[in-house]
């Protein structure tokens, strides 16, 4: 009987010794997965930064302003600076 | 029964074969204890070595930001196209179909596809469209990387401060350059445990070689200020058909540049596309002859020493005068004028005059004072000193000519470094783009202060002249730079280019150039607008001062300036402080 449960105990903790290395293989896979995706989103808001500060380059807006929605510049006398005071 | 011959066969066989285990068992125990003890640092090595790997992590190149934080330079990723010849199965088929594809020449591909090498580039930096298609095509020993690169989203705005980055990422021109080891970083390591099939699985930096995110950097640059300066320089150089040109705009009392731009100019996305000499920042690099804008010099001498007033008298010749045998000319003949009319009206004679009366000693000391034939200090790469020859070196003309801007060249920086020292009551500032450096966590390592290089003239002398100026402005030869709200004062230049070749003056090639700066009495910004071989039209008050008035125009409601007050201004202010 004590031979069958020693053994029962040795075969537990090999299993768990095991499982436990699974584990820590699948939880290395998944920081790494994670690090890459960080890593790519990362990237990909410098992208996306770099073309919206493209789209809302003055020089973009200002040619969209004027040719295609016919906007013009203020004249003379038209701009009214108010002091703050 | 068996006989006793026979069982002692038996036995000699069966301990033959104990011994034969016995012996095979210690050779394994031998091997065993020879591998898991003598040989396991070795292979224990080996293993790891077979399923370790270290990856080199490129840091990220810092961002570059204007005053308001909007993003002038960062980095983004963009696929290229690589080759794996040994894998290329029909390097023949695989060629035309990806020239087709990337717009190349079909037998270079050919060509590379049949290399010996493992790798080699077919396109780099590549749009994701091209990629979307080759992708669905799944070619033998083509592959996609995607690199780093470097984007400049407003593309050619500010480009000769900004310079670039090349393709590997290092930088090239500019700021880029200048700056590359802050924004740059540090490539780390990061060991990696792969696993049979090189599928990452842990990964771990390594202490002594850690990364370091490239530094930020936070320019005095506005780029609103910036688009008004080079839209109005595209227009006058349009209009007058001009060569190229430079405007900058500074803050007198702090030296910070808050727009820069030259013409001819460059897309830093597309650097290959222009020649070299396009990249160059003519600001700070290119020296010329700044004529009648230089006249700024000999009257704050003539201020500052008391020798003149605004309103003593001298006479101008009736327009015609001798210096060393060589006859100076006005445009218009004046007699009896007063300091301040020699000013407004931009009158050679009475400049001369004014210089001669100062004298060749105290005129090259305020010369110097000023910073002309030194460099600023401005943190810009390429900067020239100009040319200002020391005074043993000059002739019985020299003063003559110095006064009104011959026989020295400036660049637009030294010049309108120059007038801020009498916008701001007399300092001379070091101009500088960069104001602060940041790390990758966002605090600040490097904070450019406003530094004073040397006090230049009196605040007395300083607004004088300031007075004189305002009427240049008001009733002189910048009348096309008055501003409806605003006082400026500012002074018109007209120079003929000089001959590198043969000497002496080219015929009808000038260079018109304007400064101003506004409210007159307190100035918020000075602006120098330069215009290089202008055709329609030569005299700076008609070629360059518009382009002030436009910018000026431009930024006041911008940066909400208020005209000038009574009791507000830079004298009354520097003698209270």
């Amino acid at each position: 009987m004590k031979v069958i449960l020693g053994s029962a105990l040795l075969l537990f903790l090999m299993l768990f010794s095991v499982w436990e290395d699974q584990e820590i293989v699948n939880l290395g896979y998944a920081t790494e997965e994670m690090r890459l995706a960080k890593a790519h989103q990362y990237e990909r808001q410098q992208a996306l930064m770099g073309k919206y500060y493209g789209l809302i380059s003055l020089d973009r807006i200002e040619r969209r302003a004027m040719t295609q929605l016919g906007l013009v510049r203020p004249q003379a006398g038209q701009v009214i600076l108010m002091s703050k005071q | 029964m068996e006989s006793p011959r026979a069982i002692q066969r038996k036995n000699g066989r069966f301990t033959f074969s104990m011994v034969c285990v016995v012996v095979g068992f210690c050779v394994l125990a031998f091997r065993l204890v020879e591998l898991q003890v003598v040989d396991s640092p070795d292979l224990a090595r080996e293993a790891k070595d077979q399923h370790r790997k270290i990856h080199l992590i490129e840091p990220g190149r810092g961002t570059i930001y204007d005053r308001r934080e909007t993003v002038l330079a960062i980095n983004s990723d963009v696929p290229s196209i690589f080759g794996d010849p040994p894998q290329c199965l029909n390097p023949r088929e695989t060629a035309g179909t990806v020239a087709a594809v990337l717009g190349l020449d079909a037998d270079h591909v050919e060509q590379k596809l049949r290399s010996p090498k493992s790798f080699v580039w077919i396109k780099r930096r590549i749009d994701d469209h091209a990629v979307e298609a080759l992708r669905h095509m799944s070619l033998d020993g083509i592959g996609v990387i995607r690199e780093r690169q470097r984007v400049y989203p407003n593309g050619a705005l500010l480009s000769h401060v900004l310079g670039f980055a090349g393709i590997d990422g290092y930088g090239l021109e500019g700021l880029e350059w200048k700056y590359d080891r802050s924004l740059r970083g540090k490539r780390g390591q990061l060991l990696m445990d792969h696993d049979a099939v090189g599928q990452p699985i842990f990964s771990e930096v390594l202490a002594e070689q850690l990364p370091a995110v490239g530094h930020d950097i936070v320019l005095t640059i506005d780029m609103g200020l910036q688009y008004m300066a080079e839209s109005a320089l595209d227009e006058a150089i349009e209009s007058t058909q001009a060569k190229g040109g430079n405007v900058i705009v500074m803050d007198p009392f702090t030296g910070a540049i808050l727009a820069m731009t030259g013409r001819p100019t460059f897309n830093p996305n597309a650097v290959r596309q222009y020649q070299p000499e396009q990249w160059r920042n003519r600001v700070v690099t290119d020296p010329y002859e700044p004529g009648s804008t230089f006249k700024i010099v000999a009257a704050a001498a003539a201020l500052n020493e008391e020798i003149f007033r605004s309103d003593d008298r001298l006479f101008a010749e009736d327009g015609h005068y001798d210096v060393g045998g060589t006859v100076v000319h006005d445009i218009h003949s004046r007699g009896w004028m007063t300091f301040s009319e020699v000013i407004e009206h931009s009158s050679n004679i009475g400049a001369i005059k004014i210089a001669q009366r100062v004298g060749e000693e105290t005129f090259s000391d305020y010369l110097h004072a000023f910073g002309f034939g030194e460099k600023t200090g401005v943190d810009l790469s390429g900067e020239s000193s100009g040319i200002l020859r020391p005074r043993d070196r000059w002739s019985g003309r020299s003063l003559a000519s110095l006064a009104i801007g011959h026989e020295v060249a400036v660049t637009p920086l030294q010049l309108i470094t120059a007038a801020a020292a009498v916008a701001n009551g007399g300092s001379l500032m070091r101009p500088y783009v960069v104001a602060e450096v940041r790390d990758g966590d966002g605090y600040t390592v490097m904070r450019t202060e406003p530094h004073v290089r040397k006090k230049v003239i009196s605040i007395q002398a300083a607004a004088e002249l300031t007075e004189i100026l305002s009427r240049v402005v008001s009733q002189g030869t910048a009348g096309m730079a008055a501003l409806p709200s605003h006082a400026v004062a500012g002074k018109t230049g007209t120079a003929q280019k000089a001959d590198r070749k043969h000497g002496g003056y080219l015929k009808d090639q000038y260079i018109s150039s304007f400064f101003g700066f506004f409210p007159a009495r307190f100035p918020q910004l000075i602006i120098l607008v330069v215009i290089d071989e202008p055709k329609t039209e030569f005299w700076g008050g008609k070629v360059a001062a518009p382009v002030f008035r436009k910018i000026a125009e431009q930024a006041v409601p911008y940066l909400n300036i208020l005209p000038d007050v009574p009791g507000r201004d830079i004298a009354a202010l520097l003698v209270a402080s």
